[in-house]
């Protein structure tokens, strides 16, 4: 007999009895619909215990990599600790190790914290109980930092306090990690990387991560602004450039001075340097109408669905 | 063997299916089951895009579950489960005034589709078949009884 935990209940399966049907039999409630593992209404995550991968059938390798797993075709042979998507992610302290000025406008902001994370998931930054705002992970474990990038909005509610009240050493509450953009590609299949602004923090953390495990096949990376002005972190991005052969950069803004950005339509350009994704892994980030374009780029010229993982930025909105 | 089948069965590390076991089966377990949606749902949705008569249905920012909703719909038509009610049917697609057009151009790239996977022609015919019993529902008019 399997048992399953549930927030600090033991489920005891019964034989041929699957996780949401010994969950519901002891009067959980889970979200669920079809009980045959089409509809994905029922999917939860295993915190503890490995999810069997039949139980995995449908979900992309990202969510599969979370532990993700669909309860209604659940067997488990194990015992699992399982919890629902709904439900909050864990809150953690963090304490603020560096501030700097990537440009005139964009801070990266270096948190400690004790939680495991990927690159370019993302997490809520709390001022206090009731103001938070989201911001992706730009760095990689093995940094040993969370570092995020903070667009200083002089309207915000959040980022002036970010710049310039926050100071290092002080103690932040962080919730997360949440998000299913990040790095688990194939090592020899190309990759595209797509960010607009500060879309650059997630996927600065993906191509690090890519690197640093050894990616071999040819990542391509569009970096695109709205003036050339916009850009951050270019000399460490070239730098990679000069150390791995299989990167290859492109910078371009809707106005470019200088020599290093294309002054060029960002969509046409990657439409027309590209026939076929097929084989792709595709990465995007940026603001939700950046994120669609670029998505139906992809798609239209061969990448699978499931091989396009995308970060939309959404403007915050009141509840 | 269709090219669709033997794919579906290369996933699934199947031996063919034999005749026999074949005429006891419904069409969505006869052509694979989900890896079949699966196999099917990105040509799909690329012909749809592409269709200049009936893309903007299906063109949004949100590819994702707009993604989502083309895979239910053709485990629909494949014949698999689904809670699908002619209610839903109706009320998620009332505010899009669909005329008969719309409905064949979505046919016809689902046959479009099928044969591109090689999927037997009276395959095609049962699941054509399931997605004219909804038609009435999709384009919001009275059932004609006969």
């Amino acid at each position: 007999m399997t048992v399953v935990h549930y927030d600090r209940q033991a489920v005891s399966l019964n034989d041929d009895e699957s996780v949401l049907e010994g969950l519901i039999r002891h009067g959980i409630s889970v979200n669920h619909g079809c009980r045959s593992g089409v509809c994905q209404s029922c999917m939860m995550v295993a915190d503890h215990g490995d999810a069997p991968d039949n139980a995995q059938i449908g979900l992309t390798q990202n969510q599969k990599a979370l532990n993700y797993f669909l309860s209604c075709i659940c067997h488990p042979q194990k015992a699992l600790t399982v919890s629902s998507l709904d439900s909050e992610a864990l809150t953690h302290s963090a304490r603020v190790e560096q501030k700097r000025w990537l440009n005139d406008r964009v801070m990266a902001i270096r948190l400690s914290s004790d939680i495991t994370f990927k690159a370019g998931q993302y997490l809520t930054l709390w001022k206090d109980n009731r103001l938070g705002r989201s911001y992706s992970i730009a760095s990689i474990e093995d940094e040993g930092f969370i570092e995020l990038h903070i667009k200083h909005l002089s309207d915000g509610k959040l980022s002036p306090w970010i710049c310039n009240t926050l100071a290092e050493g002080d103690k932040v509450n962080i919730q997360g990690p949440m998000g299913l953009c990040f790095y688990n590609a194939n090592r020899a299949q190309p990759m595209l990387l797509a960010s607009m602004s500060t879309g650059l923090a997630p996927i600065y953390g993906i191509l690090k991560d890519a690197l640093a495990q050894g990616h071999s096949a040819p990542i391509h990376l569009f970096v695109g602004s709205q003036d050339s002005s916009e850009f951050y972190l270019v000399q460490e991005l070239l730098q990679l450039q000069d150390k791995h052969s299989n990167l290859q950069l492109t910078f371009i803004a809707k106005k470019s001075h200088g020599e290093l950005a294309l002054e060029v339509d960002f969509y046409r350009y990657l439409q027309s340097e590209f026939t076929d994704l097929s084989n792709y892994r595709v990465y995007v980030c940026g603001s939700a109408s950046f994120v669609g374009k670029v998505t139906k780029i992809s798609f239209l010229l061969g990448a699978a669905m499931g091989n396009i993982s995308a970060d939309r930025f959404l403007p915050f909105s009141k509840p | 063997m269709s090219k669709f089948q033997s794919i579906v069965n290369k996933i699934l590390g199947k031996s063919e299916t034999t005749e026999e076991e074949k005429s006891d089966m419904s069409i969505y377990d006869k052509i694979g089951g989900e890896d079949a949606v699966n196999a099917a749902v990105d040509i799909f949705y690329r012909k749809v895009l592409m269709d200049e008569r009936i893309n903007e249905f299906f063109d949004t920012v949100d590819m994702e579950s707009q993604h989502a909703k083309q895979k239910a719909f053709l485990t629909m038509a494949f014949g698999g489960p689904n809670n699908y009610t002619g209610k839903d049917m109706r009320e998620s697609h009332k505010h899009m005034k669909l005329n008969e057009g719309h409905f064949n151009a979505v046919a016809e790239n689902l046959v479009a589709t099928l044969n591109e996977l090689e999927v037997p022609q009276d395959v095609i015919g049962d699941i054509v078949a399931v997605c004219v019993s909804v038609k009435d529902d999709v384009l919001n008019v009275e059932t004609e009884t006969a």
